[in-house]
């Protein structure tokens, strides 16, 4: 009884204090049909103030969450509250959402030019469950040009960023795509990273000079906008993605912390 | 891959009509069937529509989840095509050309 009551208490005050931006998510997800338990509330608050303390979450323009197995809730942006579109062949799995690798994707239905990312700012993630297969695969990617191209992506064994720029300014690293990878873009300098489940490393950087303008295509998850339409598609499982401004080592290192502790928590999975 | 050849007409109208059922709903729209542009083989130049069963099954909104099939719309848009029946196996390969050199070749 006491046990039982202290439990009550304790969810009601838990509901009673979560973050608003935390609220309107969970609220956001649960309407379109997704269940969030007292666990999976709980990381998803802790997410956004840890967000706010550290104060990288101002500088997320769009990231997703898709690990409720269902479309309508995986597709919900958790600091827009916006909706992007699954299209094609995608599996909707439990903490993970997979492309067939021909013909899935996800489109934000917005350009990295419309949500003000800039050729000196800007940042990409995603968290890899399981690789994808051989060739070219993109986790994120926006394209107008070869000069324009803002992707992440995996072939032949390293990961690649390029962020507006033409070959001269990809940089690349061996490296599994699995775990949190993160690209961030900062006046003059370009990093690469990633995280596993107990470390975190820099692939690759460079300092060359900033260049030519944002891709003005929708950027997608698990495969790259381009002049014909989806491209490069993926077939590994992603637990999250998103993008934002960009973010110096220290916050990048926090941000891509807290992103882990969220999948973690709120899907019973450990980090590759 | 099993799914409809269309041409690209027929593929922006069926894209354009489930697009339709989730807005006339006061949905966004968070999932679409899509269409692939056919570039080599015996159907080049029209679209591939994917449609097998795992689309079919894809877990779309709502506790249990819906399906495409639990919208009364998704049958007349199949019927559209000609119906389940009309669904028809393309390689992978003939809708898979690259519009730019393989990333990593550049």
């Amino acid at each position: 009884m006491n046990y039982s009551l202290g439990n009550m208490l304790g969810r009601r005050m838990a509901l009673a204090s979560l973050d608003p931006d935390a609220k309107g998510y969970i609220d956001a997800v649960v309407a379109a049909g997704g269940t969030v338990s007292g666990t999976q509330r709980t990381a998803l608050n802790t997410f956004y103030e840890t967000g706010k303390v550290e104060g990288w979450l101002p500088s997320l323009k769009r990231l997703y969450l898709p690990i409720w197995g269902v479309a309508a809730p995986n597709a919900i942006c958790m600091t827009s509250l916006t909706s992007g579109t699954f299209v094609g062949g995608v599996t909707h799995g439990s903490g993970f959402v997979k492309g067939n690798g021909t013909t899935g994707y996800f489109d934000m239905g917005i350009s990295p030019n419309t949500l003000g990312m800039l050729t000196t700012s800007g940042h990409m993630a995603a968290l890899t469950k399981v690789t994808a297969g051989a060739g070219a695969r993109v986790m994120i990617g926006a394209s107008d040009a070869l000069t324009d191209r803002m992707q992440m992506y995996k072939a032949s064994g390293s990961i690649f960023s390029r962020y507006i720029e033409s070959a001269d300014g990809q940089i690349s690293g061996v490296a599994s795509d699995t775990g949190i990878i993160t690209s961030s873009r900062t006046p003059g300098n370009r990093r690469l990273y990633r995280r596993s489940t107990s470390a975190r490393s820099l692939v690759a950087s460079n300092t060359l000079p900033d260049a030519v303008v944002m891709p003005t295509r929708n950027c997608f998850a698990m495969a790259s906008s381009t002049l014909i339409g989806a491209s490069f598609f993926s077939d590994a499982e992603f637990g999250a993605y998103g993008l934002g401004m960009g973010m110096n080592d220290a916050v990048d290192e926090a941000y891509s912390l807290a992103l882990k502790n969220l999948w973690e928590r709120t899907t019973g999975l450990t980090l590759p | 891959m099993i799914g409809f050849v269309v041409t690209p007409e027929q593929a922006q109208a069926v894209n354009a009509a489930i697009a339709e059922a989730q807005t006339s709903r006061g949905m966004p729209v968070f999932w679409l069937a899509g269409s692939n542009p056919i570039y080599t083989g015996e159907h080049a130049g029209e679209c591939f529509i994917p449609c097998d069963d795992a689309t079919l099954a894809t877990p779309l909104i709502g506790h249990p989840p819906q399906t495409p099939q639990d919208f009364p719309e998704f049958a007349v848009i199949i019927e559209s095509m000609g119906g389940l029946d009309a669904r028809i196996e393309i390689p992978a390969a003939d809708i898979s050309q690259q519009p730019e050199p393989e990333p990593e070749s550049i």
